[in-house]
């Protein structure tokens, strides 16, 4: 088969499927584009023949890494890659594209071949399943998380005081201002006090503000965030580290919806709905005497329970997705997402530290990452440290689960006795000879 | 007249696409000579910040490759031409503009007939040559 004189048949079949195909010579040109392809692209056959195939296809890594220049490069084919093209309307469009070299009969590269999927419909559909999952700036498809965006507006509606709690990460803060604009104090400001990160009488003063003279170099008046949350939304972070002298004067404003500024002799009126959150136990708390019962019940009108990060696990690949826009804009790059065996990884680690662990760790891949894909190379030693030499890039990667737990077997028997073999097949209950055959076809050796 | 033209570029090529072009060029010409010509790394910018960098440089003249409705629209409403779906070597393209022969869809491939830069191949003629577009 020769480029730019393709056979009879070779058309036809080509121009058939629904896939867009073009072939390029060693210089980038392109030599050949199928009707799917014309269509894709809206550039017509005469239009794109003999030009540099990045001026028709115009995908979004042309200019940085070029998938074909990659492909003929290394001989090495893509599959499935996503990008994002520019049609000749101006219109962008998803597509995913694959690439493989293309050969002459000596085995001569002539060129290479890019076939591309319209993901248009597919993408369509995404974002619409992305709206049914999302609330605010939370995304989940978790059925704990469900109950909670059900309940959500008509908590929000309420006006009650409403406790979050969460371990730390699990989006406390996302949700507090989830339940602000769904209310109607929504046009209003929505203020957040960190109680935990400021000593008492710090917090007391940001809190309730002071007076002019209330204290040294209290120079003027100083409203405070009840003052400044007038007609809105208070969030009270780590309100289980409040102090119970802080605790006293916060129940006061809840009872009264009064308070006093520093300094001051007349209470304030204020009108201001309160949003706490904890990642510590309130009712263990207050057994051990810390938290004040009367406080408590006060706070405790709704509380809603956040679910840890490893409790929803289906949720992971929406909320990478959604990172990894992010983290583009963020950082100016054009990430289109992680490659399957880091996304094996991201998928196996628990997160002790939740969504906001999740997302440190793709920041720490954003920066060292290269190339359009996060690979496992670029994630942090917690999600690849222990598992060196079972979840590699290497052939071993196929193994079914059964040869990943004696691999790991073994690996651990050989760290017990300190790499001495003998012992750890006597361990292990098996010879010596087995024991160095298993070794090297997991490349444990 | 005095201008100021700004070209996406990919090396030394008009870029295939505006939003996503490493690098710009912006070309003073003043009393119809080029008095300025400055090159500008934008990898990094988004395509708003690259709207506000032509802006806030005074650009009234953009010549680009592929270029999306809602950057086109704002280029519009910031009062700044576009001709736009060009390719070709930035210079001869520019040669072209300063003849006041380059129109949206240009394709400038420097080898066709004695260096002439034409319309794509069985395309003469055809193509939307007022330089609007149709959103």
């Amino acid at each position: 088969m020769k480029i730019g004189k393709p056979d009879r048949f070779f058309h036809v079949i080509l121009n058939s499927i629904a896939d867009g195909v073009f072939t390029t010579d060693n210089e980038g040109k392109i030599t050949f584009i199928n009707k799917a392809g014309q269509e894709i692209t809206g550039f017509l056959n005469e239009e794109a023949i003999g030009r540099y195939c990045f001026d028709i296809f115009r995908a979004d890594i042309c200019q940085t890494r070029c998938a074909l220049k990659e492909t003929l490069n290394t001989k090495k084919e893509i599959t499935n890659l996503p990008v994002t093209i520019l049609n000749k309307e101006g219109r962008k469009v998803p597509i995913s594209i694959s690439t493989a070299v293309l050969k002459d009969e000596r085995g001569q590269v002539i060129g290479g071949v890019e076939t591309f999927r319209d993901l248009s419909a597919i993408e369509e559909l995404k974002k619409e399943l992305a709206e049914k999952y999302t609330l605010g700036d939370i995304i989940s498809k978790n059925h704990l998380m469900h109950d909670i965006f059900n309940i959500l507006p008509d908590v929000a509606e309420s006006d009650s005081t409403v406790l979050l709690q969460g371990a730390s990460g699990t989006g406390k803060e996302l949700f507090a201002k989830a339940i602000h604009h769904l209310s109607r104090r929504k046009t209003k400001p929505f203020i957040k006090v960190n109680c935990g990160a400021l000593p008492d009488t710090l917090l007391e003063s940001e809190l309730f503000g002071y007076l002019k003279g209330a204290f040294t170099d209290a120079k003027k008046d100083k409203p405070g965030r009840f003052a400044l949350a007038n007609g809105g939304t208070l969030f009270l972070d780590e309100v289980g580290d409040m102090s119970p002298s802080l605790q006293v004067k916060l129940l006061r404003v809840l009872q009264e919806k009064e308070y006093e500024p520093l300094g001051s002799a007349s209470p304030r009126k204020t009108d201001v709905r309160i949003i706490a959150a904890t990642n510590k136990d309130l009712s263990r708390l207050m057994e051990e005497g810390k938290f004040r019962e009367d406080l408590f019940y006060r706070l405790h009108v709704v509380k809603i329970e956040l679910p840890l990060l490893s409790q929803r696990k289906e949720d992971l690949p929406l909320l990478i997705d959604s990172f990894i826009k992010k983290l583009n804009a963020k950082m100016g790059k054009q990430i289109t997402g992680v490659s399957d065996q880091a996304l094996r990884l991201l998928l196996q680690y628990d997160y002790p530290g939740n969504v906001r662990e999740l997302e440190n760790i793709l920041e720490h891949a954003f920066v060292l990452c290269r190339g359009n894909l996060i690979d496992q190379d670029c994630l942090p030693k917690e999600l690849t440290g222990d598992q060196t030499g079972i979840v590699p890039s290497s052939p071993a990667d196929d193994k079914n689960p059964l040869e990943q737990a004696e691999a790991k077997v073994i690996e651990q028997a050989l760290k017990k006795f300190g790499g001495d073999r003998t012992k750890a097949a006597n361990e292990l209950d098996i010879g010596r000879t087995t024991l160095w055959r298993k070794m090297k076809k997991y490349r444990l050796a | 007249m005095d201008l100021k033209i700004a070209i996406p570029l990919f090396g030394t090529r008009i870029s295939p696409r505006f939003d996503v072009s490493p690098e710009i060029q912006i070309i003073t010409v003043e009393n119809g000579k080029v008095v300025r010509n400055e090159n500008f790394p934008v990898a990094h910018l988004t395509p708003t910040q690259r709207l506000d960098q032509l802006a806030s440089n005074g650009v009234n003249q953009v010549i680009c490759g592929g270029i999306d409705g809602f950057c086109f629209n704002q280029l519009g409403n910031k009062g700044i031409e576009v001709i736009h779906n060009v390719a070709g070597e930035a210079g001869e393209v520019l040669n072209l503009f300063f003849k006041g022969a380059l129109r949206p869809g240009f394709c400038c491939n420097g080898k066709r007939g004695r260096g002439f830069c034409g319309w794509p191949r069985g395309l003469r003629g055809k193509g939307n040559r007022n330089g609007q577009r149709n959103m």
